[in-house]
């Protein structure tokens, strides 16, 4: 990995003068070396520990290789040209009003209903007070607090419960677990902490939303969410809208950690940018999702509705190690236009009588290309374990491509795995037939798909699935003429 | 009501339909018969405005409006309705909520508001007592899992919550048990009015024993060759088509 | 890489023929690639690693008897091979019917060497598995199988490749080529047979051509010796409006590895690939099945069940492709298994890529062990409970056994399951006959 002079320079002299002094600087040059580990670290007071660890996931990440075995094209990422540590920009560089922002944003916030304040901050656009929120974080807080809830940034965390971030910190999602798990781990800017204290219900849903200061964790955001013993907790993650970004490579990291009988239901609604009509710009969204029910009856849950990315990567997992727990996948996977998903989930089972449940519901449309990759491995321990997989493609136009790519790994004969999956188009005489009856084409379309997702929003939480079903039904404008 | 003036219908470059002139008013029942591939249906797919078929010649008007310029979805709002002889499943979507779509749909065409759900629910109940409709297939996806005679009571039913101007019945009696039939004629009847009309396509006249036609109409080879009052269906019943067919008139 | 370098000096002493040239292409490119390793996705749930390659063997004939040929009853035409070499006195090809044309490669090498040619440009070409490589570089004998346009033979012809006597050690490369003209009918029946302690390889090629119009049908079984080992690659091209059925039934073996490729490759191909394998106590065997619609309303169905007990391995990967711009595609795939011990393992990977719309796909995998409740059900009937478990795996691989028409290998199957089983026969078997 060659660095170009230039960057080198900068970085010898920080080097020379010390970070101590050097954190001063508001962001830093494109470039990836050991120094750059060490300045984000110390731009976040972190302690030695956490630098350690850091350290250690670098040295791994420089070993590996990107994969190649994922389903989707692009370019090769220059990863020295990424500037990994860049401050929350400064009021006057940002827009001043809505009216410096891209007009067809604004066209689509509009089209899902946000109030304009909300529009505002969404688009990045200055605001001296950020509408009500301030009131409404304190009132949040102190219900969590009330509970014994901990949530909280990820940097927070690092400070005020080191013992708990020791203990649970890449414990399901090793630093070397993979390429950009590994950069992530080396590099992470912010992200979310979440501890549910024994025998607790968290008292609402918990979401990123609300949580202001996580808006701009930037491109590697790391989620660490603990249930502890007989508790239960639902986590939102992003956000209908699409919001303002400016980093086209994500890599995040989430790690769940359920304990005995304890419940955590993740749902996520990604809108990233997803390019334009010919696939220009747009994210790529790398992430590690990983859940592990270690304790007894246990339970894991993930529900995602996916519109956006010009390329998602991306596989939620359970690791059933606890007896009797179960994991759930919910996913509705959409490429339009250029967008490339690969996209699925692993069931690990190792403990008896574990269950897993995956419904994946693929659209593709334009020139999009959808495919579901999810492995099932029952291991010889999992004595009675039971799988059930449903994976239904639901194409619109015919240059798009919808493929399927389920491993299935049996160790144990007690154990029952059932696969299913069907790939169809949305008919003309569907469509016509709807039509006669006096509903126009795209009301037509939106049905169909709606009815085709259904088991998936039915898992999500009412509001998300209201939203959710608008999402998509923008997402496809258009998509069939 | 509906005026048809030498229409000519070709699909994929073969000509089916060869100069059809037809006119149903207010308050009449049509009814067309004929043999097999005579064009029945492709005469009722374009009225409703299926894709796939080209009109070459002709003219289809609805009370003065030129339905062949209309989206299906428009000629539904300008209250046509066909009842379709294989009626589609579409998996996912609820009965029920698949109508009030239809509904408000076409009510929104009209420049009328939204029916509430309330009311369209007591409005979907009372039309389900009349067809002998279980309730449970309401609540059930798009004709999904209903025996061939519940997805033709399904049509009749869509029909009457609909309340069209003119309703084309594209062969609603084949697949039905004669009690089926019977509850499903019942259930078109409880419609006529003189403000509606019916254009029914039917392959054989017993489904006229109940629906009792005010013209009937054969069909054959594309052209409409001999029309005439009810006992003409009872003529071709027991004379079959052939005497009426071109070559033979000639 | 020693190795590939002993079987090329035993190659270089065959190098007058005109197909020299390719098939040292081939070998360079076998040598280049290597063999494959669990790291290639081909080859994940696989490993080559214990499995060892001896130079060719050497041709000996054992002796053997006409009634050690598996399907003799229905074999009235049949080509035999004996480790390797064409065997005349054990095959029956003086009563070929019109149009029908049978002859040992051995012989075609040389004789009209054209024939071939396809064949071994696809092999030698640098995409080209490595096993199908080396199979037209080693390639000693086989069959090529010719029927004419308009000709519907009915007698089904029986090609059967034997292994016999411990002294059989080596590698070898059958070859089967079936070439169906327009609107012909042809039954094969390819049996890949081991006995007496054979302990070889055998890394065979089958490349079926089905013209427009012509209907075949395609039987393969593979089972070798206990101590054998067996690479099979069969790739078949279906033409406009052809039919052609492929079964592939592994039952010997320590490792028995099978490709089956079909190409649809004209409108109104119609491709069924069907399979049964058996793993048991030592034995690992992988299908690898890739259906590839090329062209527009073609349909394919696909049926494979598995099973594996004692510490057996099944491994089955059945690849859907239809490409851009086939529309109006159809393909049903299923594969489902049964797990008969704690210690088997099964692993599936069914697979659609899909770049059309207009296309009806839907595949399903299970893996499971007998339903207990059935086994109770038999139990309380009175049926012991070795026998009712021994039942209801005859009947899980039934659904595949009675599609067979060619009837002394269903009987064949018949047996081996109830041999399988441990269950006496009569009590599993009534149609045998």
């Amino acid at each position: 990995m060659a660095t170009s002079p230039d960057v080198q320079t900068l970085i010898g002299q920080k080097y020379d003068a010390g970070f101590v002094t050097d954190i001063e600087q508001e962001s830093l040059p494109p470039g990836l070396t050991e120094d750059t580990v060490r300045f984000v670290s110390a731009k976040k007071g972190e302690p030695q520990w956490m630098l350690d660890w850091r350290l250690k996931a670098f040295e791994r990440w420089q070993q590996m290789k990107e994969p190649n075995w994922a389903h989707v094209h692009y370019p090769k990422i220059d990863y020295q040209a990424i500037s990994y540590y860049a401050a929350p920009k400064s009021s006057k560089d940002r827009p001043q009003s809505l009216d410096d922002v891209d007009p067809k944003l604004i066209e689509t916030y509009n089209k899902l209903g946000i109030p304009l304040e909300e529009q505002k901050m969404l688009a990045g656009v200055a605001v001296d007070v950020v509408f009500d929120s301030v009131s409404v974080h304190t009132t949040f807080k102190d219900k969590l607090a009330a509970a014994g809830v901990i949530f909280c940034s990820f940097s927070e965390a690092v400070r005020e419960h080191p013992e708990l971030v020791k203990r649970y910190l890449g414990s399901v999602v090793p630093q070397h677990d993979n390429y950009f798990a590994a950069l992530n781990s080396a590099v992470f800017s912010d992200g979310s902490f979440v501890y549910i204290p024994k025998n607790t219900r968290c008292p609402m849903e918990l979401s990123t939303y609300f949580r202001m200061n996580a808006m701009n964790t930037g491109q590697f955001e790391r989620t660490l969410i603990i249930a502890d013993t007989g508790s239960y907790v639902s986590y939102l993650e992003g956000c209908t809208a699409p919001q303002r970004d400016e980093n086209q490579l994500h890599a995040a990291v989430v790690e769940l950690i359920a304990l005995d009988d304890a419940e955590i239901k993740y749902s996520t609604v990604q809108n990233w940018y997803p390019g334009d009509e010919e696939g220009r710009g747009g994210i790529y969204n790398f992430v590690t999702k990983r859940g592990d029910c270690r304790g007894r009856n246990s339970k894991i849950s993930w529900t995602q509705v996916e519109t956006g990315s010009a390329i998602t990567w991306k596989y939620p997992s359970c690791v059933l190690k606890g007896e009797n727990s179960v994991g759930e996948f919910y996913s509705v996977a959409l490429a339009n236009h250029r967008q490339q998903a690969d996209t699925g989930t692993k069931m690990i089972h190792i403990g008896r009588n574990t269950r897993s449940t995956i419904v994946s519901k693929g659209i593709s449309a334009g020139k999009g290309q959808n495919a579901y990759r999810g492995l099932v491995r029952i291991a010889r321990s999992a004595e009675g374990a039971r799988n059930y997989t449903q994976c239904d493609s639901l194409l619109m136009g015919d240059q798009c491509g919808a493929h399927t790519f389920p491993y299935v790994e049996v160790k144990n004969s007690s154990a029952q795995v059932e696969h299913e999956a069907s790939t169809s188009k949305i008919s003309d005489d569907q469509l016509f037939y709807l039509r006669s009856r006096g509903i126009s084409n795209e009301d037509a379309v939106n049905l169909i798909v709606n009815g085709f997702c259904k088991q998936v929003f039915k898992e999500l939480p009412m509001e998300f699935a209201v939203e959710a079903q608008k999402l998509l039904s923008i997402s496809l404008e258009g998509a069939v003429g | 009501m509906l005026k048809i003036e030498n229409l000519h219908v070709e699909v994929e470059g073969k000509p089916i339909l060869r100069g059809i002139n037809l006119e149903v008013p207010a308050g009449q029942v049509h009814a067309i018969m004929g043999p097999n591939g005579s064009g029945k249906s492709t005469l009722a797919h374009v009225i409703a405005g299926k894709p796939g078929y080209t009109v070459t010649q002709g003219s289809v008007s609805f009370n003065g409006t030129d339905l062949l310029g209309l989206e299906p979805e428009a000629r539904a709002g300008e209250g046509v309705f066909l009842a379709f002889q294989y009626p589609l499943e579409i998996p996912g979507v609820n009965n029920v909520y698949m109508l009030k779509a239809a509904l408000n749909g076409i009510r929104k065409y009209r420049g009328l508001p939204e029916m509430d759900a309330v009311q369209f629910l007591n409005l979907v109940k009372e039309k389900t007592k009349i067809l002998g409709l279980k309730e449970s297939l309401l609540n059930r996806p798009v004709n999904q899992g209903f025996s061939g005679g519940e997805k033709k009571r399904n049509e009749v039913f869509q029909m009457s919550v609909l309340e069209p101007k003119l309703a084309v019945l594209d062969e609603t009696d084949s697949g039905l048990d004669i009690d089926a039939l019977r509850i499903v004629a019942e259930g078109v009847n409880q419609l006529r009015s003189p403000e509606r009309a019916f254009l029914v396509v039917t392959h054989y006249q017993r489904l006229l024993d109940y629906i009792v036609p005010d013209v009937v109409h054969v069909l054959a080879q594309g052209r409409i060759v001999k029309s005439g009052p009810r006992e003409l269906a009872l003529e071709l019943e027991e004379r079959g088509y052939d005497w009426l067919l071109p070559s033979a008139v000639a | 890489m020693a190795l590939l370098e002993a079987l090329l000096r035993e190659f270089r002493a065959d190098a007058d023929t005109p197909l020299a040239p390719l098939r040292e292409r081939a070998l360079a490119h076998a040598r280049l690639r290597g063999l494959p390793t669990p790291r290639d996705e081909d080859w994940k749930y696989t490993d080559l690693g214990a499995l060892t390659l001896a130079p060719p063997a050497v041709a000996t004939t054992p002796g053997l008897d006409i009634g050690d040929i598996p399907f003799i009853d229905g074999a009235a035409l049949r080509i035999v091979f004996v480790n390797g070499r064409f065997a005349p006195s054990l095959s029956a090809l003086d009563a070929l019917p019109a149009g029908l044309r049978v002859r040992a490669l051995s012989a075609v090498l040389h004789e009209e060497p054209a024939a071939l040619t396809t064949v071994f440009e696809r092999c030698a070409a640098d995409d080209a598995p490595v096993f199908d490589a080396l199979n037209v570089a080693l390639m000693q004998d086989g069959a090529l199988i010719e029927v004419a346009a308009d000709c519907a033979i009915a007698a089904p012809i029986v090609v059967a490749f034997i292994h016999a006597g411990a002294a059989h050690r080596g590698h070898t490369a059958p070859q089967l080529l079936v070439r169906a003209g327009e609107r012909s009918r042809l039954v094969v029946v390819e049996c890949h047979h081991g006995r007496d302690g054979a302990a070889n390889l055998s890394n065979a090629l089958t490349d079926i051509d089905v013209a427009a119009n012509a209907q075949l049908t395609h039987y393969r079984l593979a089972d070798e010796a206990p101590d054998a080992n067996h690479i099979g690659s069969v790739r078949l091209r279906a033409g406009a409006d052809s039919q052609v059925t492929s079964y592939s039934f592994a039952f010997g073996g320590k490792l028995t590895r099978m490709e089956i490729h079909a190409a649809l490759a004209a409108p109104g191909a119609t491709v069924t690939l069907n399979g049964l394998f058996v793993a048991g106590t030592g034995q690992h065997i992988d299908h690898q099945t890739f259906i590839d619609h090329q062209a527009p309303h073609t349909t394919s169905e696909e049926l494979y069940k598995g099973l594996a007990d004692g510490d057996g391995r099944g491994v089955f990967r059945g690849k859907v492709l239809v490409r851009a711009g086939a529309q109006k595609i159809s393909a049903k795939q299923a594969s489902h298994n049964l797990l008969l011990s704690p210690t088997a393992e099964i692993d599936t990977k069914p697979e659609l890529e899909i770049y059309a719309d207009d296309v009806a796909c839907a595949h399903g995998a299970t893996v499971g062990q007998i339903d207990r409740d059935a086994v109770f059900y038999l139990q309380s009937r009175g049926i012991p409970v070795d026998e009712a478990r021994a039942l209801l795996t005859f009947g899980f691989a039934q659904a595949v056994v009675e599609q067979v028409e060619f009837a002394p290998l269903r009987a064949w199957l018949t047996s081996a399951l109830a041999g399988r089983a441990d269950v006496p026969l009569p009590t599993l078997v009534e149609e045998t006959t």
